[in-house]
């Protein structure tokens, strides 16, 4: 086997490490969260056990992010990266879809009494206008970059 | 955009992991490019021409439409 190539399995194997790290990192958290509900719900009814819940679970998360900025290893390829865009915009344009069908819609059909939107649809929709403004100012900012 | 890595790999004696670990991508990025369901980065395309010591254009044959080949 070449010193390349030995080079390359060595950071192959330190990329599975951290990304099993970041896993378990999250994996923890999670459980700790349901651990504590469980605890709050069957056996000791004090908030102190939910709060505590909650702060394992943003420590594990917090435990991910930090693998993944501070590793100088690349934890995801260029294929990976291309997957997380294509599904980021695909999932944008369902949204833009449904907001630029939604608003306009809801607010006629507010005007005009011919349907009374709950109040859960009305947040989504609303909620999803929100998301698309931030997505088109990152746009805007981000397509500054590479002009 | 067809290519000739598997060929390139097989020629060397590689597997995708062995390719995978030398460029250092995942073992399924290789198999994707290998499949034509991925087109490589044109760095990921140097660094895989580097490794065989040959020029893109032997390993990679784009399909440019509207021009001739």
């Amino acid at each position: 086997m070449t010193e390349t190539s030995t080079a390359g399995r060595r950071k192959t194997e330190r990329k599975k490490h951290y990304r099993q790290l970041m896993g378990r990192s999250v994996g923890a958290g999670v459980v700790g969260f349901f651990a504590a509900t469980g605890i709050w719900l069957f056996l000791y009814q004090e908030d102190i056990v939910l709060l505590a819940g909650l702060g394992v679970y943003y420590l594990g998360f917090a435990g991910h992010l930090l693998v993944w900025q501070l590793t100088s290893v690349t934890l995801f390829d260029e294929r990976e990266q291309q997957i997380e865009n294509d599904a980021g915009g695909m999932v944008m344009n369902a949204v833009m879809v449904v907001t630029i069908i939604g608003i306009p819609a809801q607010v006629v059909l507010e005007a005009t009494e011919t349907l009374t939107i709950p109040a859960a649809v009305q947040g989504a929709i609303w909620g999803y206008l929100f998301l698309v403004i931030g997505y088109l100012l990152v746009y805007g900012y981000i397509s500054r970059k590479y002009s | 955009m067809k290519n000739e890595l598997r060929q390139y790999r097989e020629d060397a004696g590689l597997s995708q992991a062995d390719l995978a670990a030398a460029v250092d991508v995942s073992r399924q990025t290789i198999n994707a490019i290998e499949r034509e369901r991925y087109d490589p980065s044109l760095e990921l395309a140097f660094k895989l021409a580097a490794h065989f010591e040959c020029d893109i254009e032997d390993l990679f044959e784009p399909k440019l439409n509207g021009t001739e080949q």
